[in-house]
């Protein structure tokens, strides 16, 4: 639930980051409904403007479609989810990389933490 | 679009309380006026409205003056304190013709407000929210809301700061003072920076954050800490 | 229209409550008056037969004769000013409340839609509405007051005539004139008309202009009434007939003068 937001971000762009995670995570699934502009504003706590924003750019972007009178929908169009997740993984990369490189620590190093990390998150969502 | 231009105030030898004021407050959208204590915000509204005379200065809705698009709601209470808040509603269906009865019914029923609780007995945080539900009620495109959130305990600032997300909001162009910012930030879409009467910047929220990276209290710190 | 009706009757409720309370006093009070009056002469008369040795005629001689229906009212003048004392103020409150109460129903009404001047055709109304109020139990009592008169006073210390009172002014309540009437009401609402000037005056500019402002239009009422007092005095140039005449169009003309500056003030200038 995204209840926190930073504040010098576009609030926008969180929303449809947000929006884009779920789908490619498949809270929501392709082809199915999606929440109504004025239920994502409820719920989010957002000017149901911004709800209309990040609409209308997902439209763009073709992960939902929008059709009068009927609920909108996430694309069917499994290779446009599959570029969103490319999309996010390439910025979760970018963004593990520059605070590694910040930090002046090396290639190996980092991938030695990140396999530990990843491996122990794993391990206890499967216990979980 | 509600449009301000020039409104120009002096109270005797406090001369240029309001100098020249001008901005804009589009409809679907969120304006936040923002100044330190005593820089005018209020009057501002209060001017708009027609509560304080103004030396000079239009106030036009998309080029026409329709005072009848407008509603101000104040930080206090305007009902008589002897009247329930069943009476104020049914006065105020009686006065304004446009009055939404059904908005009344909806938001008397979320904001759990008591129809034969008098007036005058209400907390702080009821008489807001009354005043609040008059002010949706009306069913007027542009809301002045002055200290929506002012001295108001956390559960009724979130019952108020509900509808800055609701339905309601929709059609509608709202121009906001408050001192809360950070509660409202992620609501507002326009900021104005009110000083010493004048305004000196009017800005696209989103925009700042895109473009510079600062939040609307990073602005605020570099517009009045200089 | 509507408008006027939902005000006034609003008005009117809010102080209906205070308005009555005060009426059934001073009807209690003047009531209680004349039975003092008529028990006190009786009393006195008592009193001097036996101290002096008199008779009832000689005693009543002593008194100044016997006491008249205007004797036994005596104090309803007291009650009559304080009835427009009452009302005065009230004049005064009826505005400020909206200001100062804890409700600050001033915006409310400001902000309503419609004319302003609305606002102040209820709120005279309402004041003159008490005002006829207060004509009218008066009038009641003075009406009741004659029987109770004859019927507690024994026949030959009574003034067998028709309702006066003390004096000439207190007599034009007494006399149920219709022009009287018009007269008195006229007056009221000259008077109260001159006082929301004032209030709205006070409420429009700061205190230093606002006090000028008033003295202003104080002198605009009394220096040409006294100019116009002297005129006539020193050269007589108009019968007495034709000279009240004049006196009357200025005092329309300046009625008139003070409500457009109530409604121009109301409209343009008051502030909250």
């Amino acid at each position: 639930m995204l209840l926190h937001f930073n504040k010098r971000i576009p609030i926008y762009l969180q929303v449809l980051d947000w929006f884009k995670k779920r789908i490619v995570m498949g809270e929501f699934k392709r082809g199915e409904s999606i929440p109504s502009r004025r239920a994502l504003a409820a719920t989010l706590k957002i000017h149901p403007n911004t709800a209309q924003k990040v609409y209308k750019e997902l439209e763009e972007q073709q992960l939902i479609t929008i059709e009068r009178n009927v609920p909108s929908k996430v694309t069917m169009d499994q290779s446009v989810i599959d570029q969103a997740r490319t999309e996010l993984l390439d910025n979760t990369v970018t963004q593990f990389v520059e605070s590694i490189r910040a930090l002046q620590i090396s290639l190996e190093e980092g991938l030695i933490n990140f396999e530990k990390e990843y491996t122990i998150r794993k391990g206890s969502e499967l216990d979980a | 679009m509600l449009e301000v231009r020039g409104l120009q105030k002096s109270y005797g030898q406090k001369k240029n309380v309001l100098n020249d004021v001008s901005f804009t407050v589009p409809l679907n959208q969120l304006t936040c006026l923002i100044g330190l204590n005593g820089e005018g915000k209020s009057t501002i509204l209060k001017a708009i409205i027609g509560l304080i005379p103004v030396e000079a200065g239009t106030i036009t809705i998309d080029g026409e003056k329709k005072q009848e698009c407008i509603t101000f709601v104040p930080d206090l209470s305007t009902m008589p304190s002897y009247m329930s808040v069943g009476e104020a509603i049914a006065y105020m269906r009686d006065y304004y013709p446009d009055w939404d009865p059904q908005v009344a019914d909806e938001l008397l029923g979320f904001f759990k407000l008591v129809p034969t609780d008098r007036i005058g007995n209400l907390s702080k945080g009821n008489k807001a929210k009354v005043n609040l539900l008059i002010g949706f009620a009306m069913n007027r495109p542009y809301l002045l809301l002055d200290e929506p959130l002012a001295g108001i305990d956390l559960f009724t600032k979130e019952q108020i700061a509900w509808i800055f997300s609701s339905h309601y909001m929709e059609g509608k162009g709202i121009l906001m003072t408050t001192h809360e910012i950070a509660e409202v930030e992620h609501l507002i879409d326009r900021v104005i920076f009110l000083q010493n009467g004048t305004i000196i910047q009017e800005e696209d929220s989103e925009e700042m954050r895109e473009l510079y990276g600062k939040s609307v209290q990073d602005r605020m710190r570099e517009v009045y800490q200089t | 229209m509507k408008k006027f009706l939902m005000l006034s009757n609003e008005e009117i409720k809010r102080s209906l409550k205070l308005y009555m309370t005060i009426l059934i006093t001073l009807v209690i009070i003047e009531i209680t008056s004349i039975m003092y009056q008529i028990l006190h002469y009786q009393s006195k008369i008592e009193d001097l037969m036996q101290k002096e040795r008199l008779t009832e005629m000689q005693a009543v001689e002593q008194l100044n004769g016997p006491l008249t229906f205007g004797d036994a009212t005596n104090y309803f003048k007291y009650m009559i000013t304080l009835g427009i004392m009452f009302t005065i103020l009230y004049a005064f409150q009826i505005w400020y409340r909206d200001w100062y109460g804890e409700s600050k129903y001033i915006y409310r009404l400001l902000m309503l839609p419609g004319k302003r001047i609305t606002i102040l055709f209820s709120k005279l109304t309402t004041v003159l509405i008490f005002v006829c109020g207060f004509l009218g139990i008066q009038w009641v009592i003075i009406l009741l007051s004659h029987p109770l008169y004859k019927w507690l006073l024994p026949d030959h210390l009574q003034v067998a005539s028709k309702i006066t009172g003390e004096s000439a002014a207190i007599n034009m309540l007494y006399t149920f004139n219709v022009i009287d009437t018009f007269v008195i009401l006229a007056l009221a609402l000259f008077v109260i008309t001159m006082i929301f000037l004032f209030v709205l005056t006070e409420r429009s500019y700061r205190k230093g202009k606002a006090l000028l402002t008033i003295a202003r239009d104080v002198a605009l009422l009394i220096v040409p009434f006294i100019a116009l007092r002297y005129v006539f005095d020193a050269t007589s140039i108009l019968v007495p007939n034709q000279q009240v005449f004049v006196y009357l169009s200025f005092i329309l003309a300046y009625f008139a003068y003070v409500s457009w500056k109530c409604i121009q003030l109301l409209n343009h200038k008051v502030s909250i």
